[in-house]
This record gives C-alpha cells, structure tokens and sequence, in this order.
C-alpha cells in the first residue's frame, strides 16, 4: 500500500513516515499542497493523509483538488485545530476520517486500516474468505482456524490481494504499492512470494486462493464472506 | 414613575390643573363682583323709588305708603324687601314682604349721602344684598333728620346666574384640559416613537434579527445608536481577534507536541518524560480548547440549527460508515440556537461525536422550545442505543474544573468543553440513561 503523506511540519512528517514504513506500507512524503499534488500525479496511491494547515494550499483545497481530478482513495485529515468546524469542512471537501493533533500514532494507524478496508469493500477489521481469514487489526492471519506465521511482505502482498478479493491486481500495481521505487521493477520478488503465500495459504493445493491470469495478475479467489 | 410619559402627563396634568384652576377662581371672583355692581345698581334704582313715594307729613316724619309699586315688596318671602331706620337703628317703616325677617346683624347706618352695601342674613337663613343711603331729610319746618334707607334682594337672584356661568366655566375648562392632554399624548408618542425604535431594534438585535442600529434616528439619538454600533462591532471585532490568537496558539504548540510525541516513542524515552508530554497534551487539548470556543450569549447571535445538525450528521456518517448509523432528528425547521455559530458546531460536534461513538445503531436528537414563567428554552437531548456509561463518569466528565489527568481522553475532553460551553449560555446539561438504553445527554438554554 502505498501512502501519501502532506505535513508541512519536518519533524512530524519524518516520523510519521519511518513509522508507516515500519509498518509495511511504501510513503510519499510531501511537504506542502504543491507538493502533494505532484506526488499524487506521479504514484499510484492508496490513502492520503493531508494536514489541514498547510502553507500555499491549504488542505482544504488540496483535498477538493485531488477529488475533482477524480482520485477516490480515501484521505484521512490531521488537523490541529480541535474546531468542529474545520473537521465538518474537510469532510465535505471530501475527506474520510480525521484525527485531531498531537495524536498518538496506533490511532492513525487504525484510522489508515479501516480506511484501507473501507475503501476494498470490507466492513470489518477481519478480512473472512471463510477458510482464510486475515486479522488486518492484529496482523494475524486464521488458515482453518489454525493461525500462520507471516513475513511482513507477506502480509502486505496477502492483504493488498485479500483487499481486493475477486478483482483482479496486476503485477505492477503490486509492485507500485508493495516496493520502494527504487528496486528493481522487473524483479521476479512478486511472483516469488505468490507462491511463498500458496504453499503457507495451501499446502495440500486443494484451496488454490490465488489464481494466476497470464499476462494479467493475480486474483484472490477465495469469496468474501460477511457484509460488503 | 417608570415610563417616562407617565411622568411627563402627571406634570402636564398637576401644571394644567393648577393654571385653570387660578384662572377659574379669577373668573368666578369677577363674575361675582359684576354680578354684585349690577345688583347693586338695582338696588339703588329701588331706593330712588323708594324716596320717591316717601311724604312728609307735619310731624316732621317720614310716611310711606303700605303698598309699593313694585309688587314684589308687597309679598312676603318673596326675595325683595325694604326699610327705612332712623339715627338710633330703630325700624321706621318696612315693607311688607320684610315684616316678619329679622337681619343679623343688620346693615350698619351710613353717614348722610353715603351708600353701605352689605351682606346679611336673614332669620329664615336667606342671605341678602343689602343697600343703605343715609340722607338728610330738611322737613317743611326747618328740622331735619336723618334716615336710613335700605333695599335688599336674596342673593338667589344672582347664584341662578353664578351657577350658570360656574357650569359653563367648568365645561369649557374640562373641553380645554382634555383636548390639551390628548393633543401632549399625541405629541409625546410622537417625540417618544425614536425611543421605542430604538429598543424594538435593541430587542431585534438581541433575536439576531438584525445586526446594528438603523441610521435614521433624530439628532438626540443618532449619537448613541452610532456609539451603540461602534461598541457592538469592536466587540465582535475583539472576540474573534481573541478566538483567532487562540486558535493559532493552539494549531502552533499541537504541531510540535505532535512530533515531539512521535520522537519520544522512537526514542524508548523516559516514563517520566511521556507522562509530562500526556499533560502538556491535554492541557493544551483543554484549555485552549475551552476559551478558543464559546462567546456565550452575545448580543446579535443566533444560528438556524437544522442545517448545521444535517451537515454534522452527513460528516459523521462518513467517519462512522463501517457503523451504518441510523439518526433521527426530531425538531423544527425554524428552531434557532441563541447564540454563535461556532459554539453551536462545537456541542454538537462533540456530543454527537460521543453518540455515534457508544452508539449501536440509533441515535435521535430530539429538539424541542419549551416556555416556562421566567421565559423560553431550547432543550436539545441527544440520546443513543449503546452501552450508556458509567454514572460516576458522567458526573466527573461534567463537573467543572475537573483536573485534567482524571478526565478520560477522547471522551472527557469533549463532554467538559461542551458543559463549559453550556455555561456560558447560563444553560444546563444533563445525562442520564435513554429509554434506548444507552446515554442521554440534554442541555437547556435560556433563549432569551
């Protein structure tokens, strides 16, 4: 998953973005609106997090910006004012969650989850495809109620499919959200982890959850149980 | 003497009174002694025939005949009299209608040619006009003698006409003072109408109804409703330079702390050291938060309440969506909060926040103006289907001046600031278990 963060405040920004990377997620950080809007063009992102008091464009208008050139994904406002009043505005203006500063980070991070979740079409913090069942709250994945160990990267590549469950994700969006710009685009990582995920996932191939499309992607095969 | 017209018409009315009452007393003294003169008049013509018809006779005495022209002399009772005395007072002759009257006291004796007029009264209680001459009489023999001659009329021959011209008077004077007294109401509602003006428009902008003073005032006036719009506007001017400066300490200290927070947990800090970096938190969560929001009951401040309840609750449906929150809103299209519309946002941001929060699935909001005997409220409640909360919680969540380290973050702050808030606009805030079994928070706010 890969995140765009807009704070104009140097220290908090840097440590907003070591901690989303320490958990599993690829960050853009950008320092004022301008900014954030190139990074918006340039990467695929999944959620933004925009501080409301930004110099230049406020985030007010960076978030209605980013909403009328069309990006969907969810966007989570910090904001230091406590007023209603600015909480209600960014909402309107197209905002999903907010979080009043100074915050603690579990929090955030539990916000970014459920947006994440939200915005994949689940309702809760257990992604249940029957069998497979991943715990997006406690990163802890259930196999027959039986519960396995992943990886880190596995767990980003098993949540980024199971998000998705039933469309269909391209290597390279995988590779957007999942890797630094920096590595290798052309790495055979994705594929290598696919099938770490099956044999942990499956090790009898009889549930087969991952479905490979040639030339296409990956699907997650499994249906999703409980609300949408 | 509260109303000033009242005032002015008492004075008007003691003033008035007075005037035509000296004027009245004048006029009637005047009336009086004209009448007097003309009676007076009479009753020397009455002498003069009575002189005429006196004869002498050779004993040197006066002889009048029994029965006088004028009829009325020869009839007793019948207000005219006559008689003639001599030097010593004593009755010579009287005439008929006066045979049985005593006077007390009888009209004094004038001195020869003088006239005496005088007031008497009889023995049957009539008051009589009485006129004298005191002559001389020179008898054929060269002796003379003095002799009083006096013709008196009742004075009911003139209270007829007195009490006429009283009556008159006293109608004319009623006409004047009446016309006079409606004619100064009608000036003073005119000369008073700035005034009202001037407190329907106050009483307006206390509604909201308006914003200042209008312009159009007399001279007297204009001043002060200039000086009231100036006041009004530097006032506004002042609050929200206040709430600006701290809002924007706020926002400048919470950026910081944020990070300074977010360093700390890197950094395996000090117990001790996050402990202070919590209270600076909510400290700073707390107080700026308190004063930043809230102008009270200020003069000029309403806000509908509908359209700001409607975009709270599309606000909090999106962050709460995961939840499928079903609110209902039961109030009036029209029902106005009597003050700020920051303040309004602020309770109802942070007391629907908490319901949306505990809730299950339903929350109602329920809006209702309510009159008592010391004037209108606004009882707003906001109720949920949750778990409730504790009641110790909801006491100390909403006694003032609890210390922060005992509120409860997340929930304590919010619930402070709007009791705090409630304060402010001399309100009141209750919260009690819902009859859907979760809490129930109600604040009542004076609306005028």
């Amino acid at each position: 998953m890969r995140l765009l963060v807009v704070e104009d405040d140097e220290t908090l920004r840097e440590s907003l973005k070591e901690q989303l990377l320490a958990e599993g997620y690829r960050v853009e950080a950008a320092a004022d609106g301008e900014e954030g809007l190139y990074f918006a063009r340039e990467y695929p992102i999944d959620l933004a997090i925009v501080d409301l008091g930004l110099p230049g464009i406020p985030g007010i208008d960076l978030i209605k910006q980013l909403r009328s050139a069309g990006y969907t994904y969810p966007v989570l406002i910090l904001t230091a004012r406590d007023g209603w009043q600015d909480k209600v505005d960014g909402l309107q203006a197209g905002a999903d969650d907010y979080v009043s500063k100074p915050f603690h980070f579990p929090e955030v991070s539990a916000r970014i989850n459920a947006l994440l979740r939200r915005a994949g079409g689940w309702g809760s913090a257990v992604l249940d495809c029957g069998v497979v069942k991943l715990d997006t709250a406690a990163q802890t994945l259930l196999v027959n109620e039986a519960a396995v160990e992943l990886t880190s990267f596995e767990y980003q590549l098993l949540e980024y499919l199971m998000m998705r469950a039933g469309e269909v994700v391209s290597k390279t969006e995988l590779t957007d959200r999942l890797y630094d710009q920096d590595y290798e685009r052309d790495s055979n990582v994705i594929e290598v982890f696919v099938g770490r995920l099956r044999k942990k996932l499956d090790p009898d191939n009889s549930l087969k959850p991952i479905e490979t499309l040639r030339g296409r992607g990956y699907r997650f095969a499994l249906e999703r149980h409980g609300e949408r | 003497m509260r109303s000033l017209r009242a005032r002015l018409l008492l004075v008007t009315s003691l003033l008035l009174g007075g005037a035509l009452a000296v004027v009245g007393a004048i006029l009637d003294s005047s009336v009086r002694a004209a009448l007097d003169e003309e009676q007076r008049e009479l009753l020397d013509s009455q002498i003069i025939t009575l002189l005429a018809v006196a004869e002498p006779d050779e004993g040197a005495r006066l002889r009048l005949p029994y029965d006088l022209p004028d009829q009325r002399f020869n009839t007793p009772d019948s207000g005219f009299y006559a008689k003639v005395r001599d030097r010593s007072g004593a009755f010579l002759w009287r005439s008929v209608s006066a045979v049985d009257l005593t006077f007390t006291p009888d009209t004094p004796l004038p001195g020869p040619g003088e006239r005496v007029f005088a007031r008497s009264v009889t023995s049957t209680g009539d008051v009589l006009l009485t006129l004298t001459l005191g002559i001389i009489w020179t008898f054929e023999d060269g002796s003379e003698r003095y002799f009083a001659l006096s013709a008196a009329e009742s004075e009911r021959a003139i209270i007829g006409p007195l009490k006429k011209f009283r009556g008159r008077m006293f109608a004319v004077f009623t006409l004047v003072a009446a016309v006079l007294l409606v004619g100064m109401g009608l000036v003073l509602s005119w000369l008073l109408r700035p005034l009202g003006q001037i407190a329907s428009e106050i009483a307006d902008l206390e509604t909201g109804v308006r914003t200042s003073l209008s312009d159009h005032y007399p001279s007297e006036l204009s001043g002060v409703a200039r000086n009231l719009n100036t006041l009004m506007k530097s006032e506004q001017r002042r609050t929200s330079r206040y709430q600006q400066t701290l809002a924007n300490l706020a926002h400048s200290l919470k950026t910081p702390l944020a990070a300074a927070k977010a360093l700390l947990n890197d950094g395996k800090a000090k117990p001790e050291l996050q402990a202070q970096m919590q209270r600076m938190e909510q400290i700073v969560r707390y107080q700026l938060a308190r004063p930043a929001i809230g102008t009270g009951r200020t003069v000029g401040n309403r806000t509908l309440i509908e359209p700001e309840l409607t975009q709270m609750l599309d606000a909090l449906d999106k962050v709460y969506r995961d939840k499928g929150v079903h609110a209902e809103i039961d109030l009036e299209h029209d029902m106005v909060f009597p003050g700020d519309r920051g303040d309004l946002v602020e309770m109802l941001g942070n007391l629907l926040d908490n319901a949306y929060k505990w809730t299950t699935q339903r929350v109602l909001v329920v809006g209702r103006k309510v009159a008592h005997e010391t004037g209108s409220v606004l009882e707003l409640s906001i109720e949920d289907d949750g778990a409730g909360f504790p009641e110790e919680a909801a006491a100390a969540a909403l006694k003032r001046g609890t210390r922060l380290d005992e509120t409860v973050p997340g929930t304590g702050i919010g619930l402070a600031v709007v009791a705090e808030l409630v304060e402010q606009y001399e309100g009141k805030i209750v919260i009690e278990r819902s009859r859907l079994s979760g809490a129930r928070v109600a604040i009542t706010l004076p609306l005028s």
